[in-house]
């Protein structure tokens, strides 16, 4: 008997873990809202509860409500959640870094996926080569607690700096990507001009294209008070937050008044007194007990409880997300990454680059950010001979993104304007593969021999971009570029670039769900 | 003078008709919805109370762990305190029972 209700409590806690802060261990009851009235029930020696503390820690209120209303949808209604929240989220990275080939971002953004995420990119923007680039980028965290089967997604809200213990913190930071070339074929030269070098551009893709290491130091601060409530009065935060309220009031509309609630009530008021309930393992179980109980009595005496539950936990996720993200400008006004890159050009030497990304959110509502990316990229072996020196270039680059359309639009649109600058501090060095004509020649090169070309100088690309998010993780980004020249060949270039990022933080969470 | 008449830890009654308006009580606490029978309140937080028990949700946020109030401004300027608690991210929604009498 006792292990049975050992194993409720623990399968409770495996559905509910990831909505409750790490310090509150109990399945249901306010204990956060009402910590007193838990001071008392674990009081030795036992001091009675009166019934309005007893109405207090038991009444479907406060955490008591996310508490019931995602175990009664078990691991689905909780990823469902987790999907709002994720959904309303526009900053991460997701696609190849901006030196990356076929990479349509001017700027490495400031937050990284939490889990895993997918995007293909179509076009070039520094490179002469138009390429399907596939990159798939995970957070160290996450996937640990993914493959672990534990809470993949613990909500901890923003503003909320003790939820989450430090190690979860530090790990957090932690993620990493890699791209794969997924162009059918060899690559198809884009440049207008450029000669002979345009042949050079072509032929069999190697299968990396790049791969990332990155750490993101998220140093959140304590919001002053007055900003913190400027900044939750804003008209999207009340829009979904009604939402919210009203998806809370329907689900549980009537029920104060139902029979088997009010049985069920009574029930409990006398257990959480009972001495079975003055131990904390013992209030578990009986706070255990108490939810399914209660959830029981929802499905059974309220019409359409499942379908509105969902829509109830999808109106919660999103009202946790754009809470979060009103405050998240205060909270982490700045944040700061190091990214190492190791890139694997189509015939070109292998390059590693170290990238420090600055970025800042300029307004309240976290909707216009600016970001900095500063490189320094050199050959990873010396190249022959000494033909070039080892340091290949210095890229300096800067984005503005704002949000076009209000939270609560069905399709999101954000638009961005980037500058990218790059100093090629030599001529670049080209890697040929054997039996390739020399540039300009019918001559057959021997072997993997490596030639310099005049492009030596400075790359200046322009970009406006327009980013489609749809609800169900899926971001179309549609870009216009414009090139002084690109890396290899000195002409200037205009081009359309369009992308598709599958948000895997948002679809895993909704794997489950409708 | 305030209209809401505790008759339980989350229930009241008031006049038929009145004219009810919430508040935020807390340094950084500030209300985000009010929903009083399934219709959203709009930003003035007020409310007209129809005859009978109506579910009445409240929408608060503040910092984690602050102490809240949802209050009720009275006519007389003065402040009705409906309810107080500790404020968590994860349960922002408090749920009370308001009947019309």
């Amino acid at each position: 008997m006792k292990a049975a209700a050992l194993a409720l409590v623990g399968m409770i806690a495996l559905f509910s873990s990831g909505m409750q802060a790490q310090s509150d261990p109990y399945p249901y009851g306010n204990t956060v809202a009402y910590p007193k009235i838990l001071e008392k029930i674990l009081a030795t020696p036992r001091q009675p509860l009166t019934d309005d503390e007893v109405v207090k820690f038991l009444g479907l209120s406060h955490e008591n409500i996310t508490k019931f209303a995602t175990f009664a949808a078990g691991e689905q209604g909780y990823r469902r959640m987790l999907k709002a929240v994720e959904d309303t989220r526009l900053d991460k990275q997701t696609g190849a870094s901006p030196s990356s080939e076929g990479t349509t971002s001017l700027v490495s953004k400031g937050a990284a996926t939490q889990l895993l995420a997918l995007a293909v990119d179509e076009g070039a923007l520094a490179r002469s080569d138009n390429k399907t680039i596939t990159t798939f980028s995970g957070n160290a965290l996450g996937l640990g607690r993914f493959f672990a089967g534990a809470a993949t997604f613990p909500y901890c809200a923003v503003f909320d700096l003790k939820c989450g213990s430090k190690l979860e913190t530090a790990l957090e930071g932690v993620s990493f990507s890699f791209s794969l070339d997924t162009s059918p074929g060899s690559g198809t030269s884009a440049g207008t001009t450029g000669g002979s070098n345009r042949a050079l551009l072509t032929g069999s893709a190697p299968k990396l294209s790049s791969w990332t290491l990155r750490y993101d130091f998220n140093v959140r601060r304590q919001a002053a008070a007055k900003d913190f409530v400027r900044q939750l009065q804003s008209q999207g935060v009340g829009s979904a937050a009604d939402a919210y309220a009203l998806a809370l009031s329907k689900l549980l509309s009537g029920f104060e008044q139902n029979k088997n609630y009010t049985k069920w009530k009574d029930l409990y008021h006398d257990r959480l007194q009972s001495a079975q309930a003055g131990t904390p393992d013992g209030l578990k179980v009986v706070l255990a007990e108490a939810l399914v109980d209660l959830v029981a009595v929802a499905k059974q005496d309220l019409p359409n409880f499942d379908t509105m539950n969902d829509d109830f936990l999808t109106a919660m996720g999103t009202y946790f997300g754009v809470r979060d993200r009103a405050v998240e400008a205060l909270i982490n006004r700045v944040t700061y990454s190091l990214e190492y890159d190791n890139e694997h050009p189509l015939n070109q030497p292998t390059q590693s680059n170290v990238k420090f990304i600055l970025s800042a959110r300029l307004d309240q509502g976290g909707k216009r950010q600016l970001t900095l990316n500063s490189t320094a990229a050199w050959y990873d072996n010396a190249p022959p001979q000494g033909a070039v020196r080892r340091f290949r270039d210095a890229q300096a680059s800067l984005q503005f993104d704002f949000g076009l359309t209000p939270d609560s639009s069905g399709v999101g649109a954000a638009m961005s304007a980037g500058y990218y600058f790059q100093w090629m501090a030599d001529n670049a060095l080209l890697t040929i593969p054997s039996g390739t004509l020399a540039p300009g020649t019918s001559i057959a090169l021997p072997g993997d021999a490596s030639v310099l070309l005049n492009t030596k100088g400075t790359v200046s690309i322009g970009q406006i971009e327009v980013t489609l998010n749809f609800k169900n993780g899926v971001k179309l980004p549609l870009a216009v570029s414009y090139a002084n020249r690109t890396e290899l060949l000195k002409a200037s270039t205009v081009r359309g670039h369009f992308g598709l990022t599958y948000d895997l933080d948002s679809l895993f969470n909704g794997l489950t769900g409708k | 003078m305030c209209q809401l008449t505790r008759v339980g830890p989350n229930s009241f009654t008031a006049p038929i008709q009145s004219s009810v308006t919430l508040a935020a009580g807390g340094a950084a606490a500030v209300l985000q919805s009010v929903v009083y029978n399934n219709t959203p309140t709009g930003a003035d937080w007020t409310f007209t109370v129809l005859q009978g028990p109506k579910d009445l949700v409240v929408v608060v946020a503040n910092q984690p762990g602050e102490t809240t109030q949802i209050q009720e401004t009275c006519a007389n300027g003065g402040m009705n305190v409906l309810d107080e608690f500790n404020f968590s991210p994860i349960g922002p929604a408090s749920r009370y029972v308001v009947t019309g009498i």
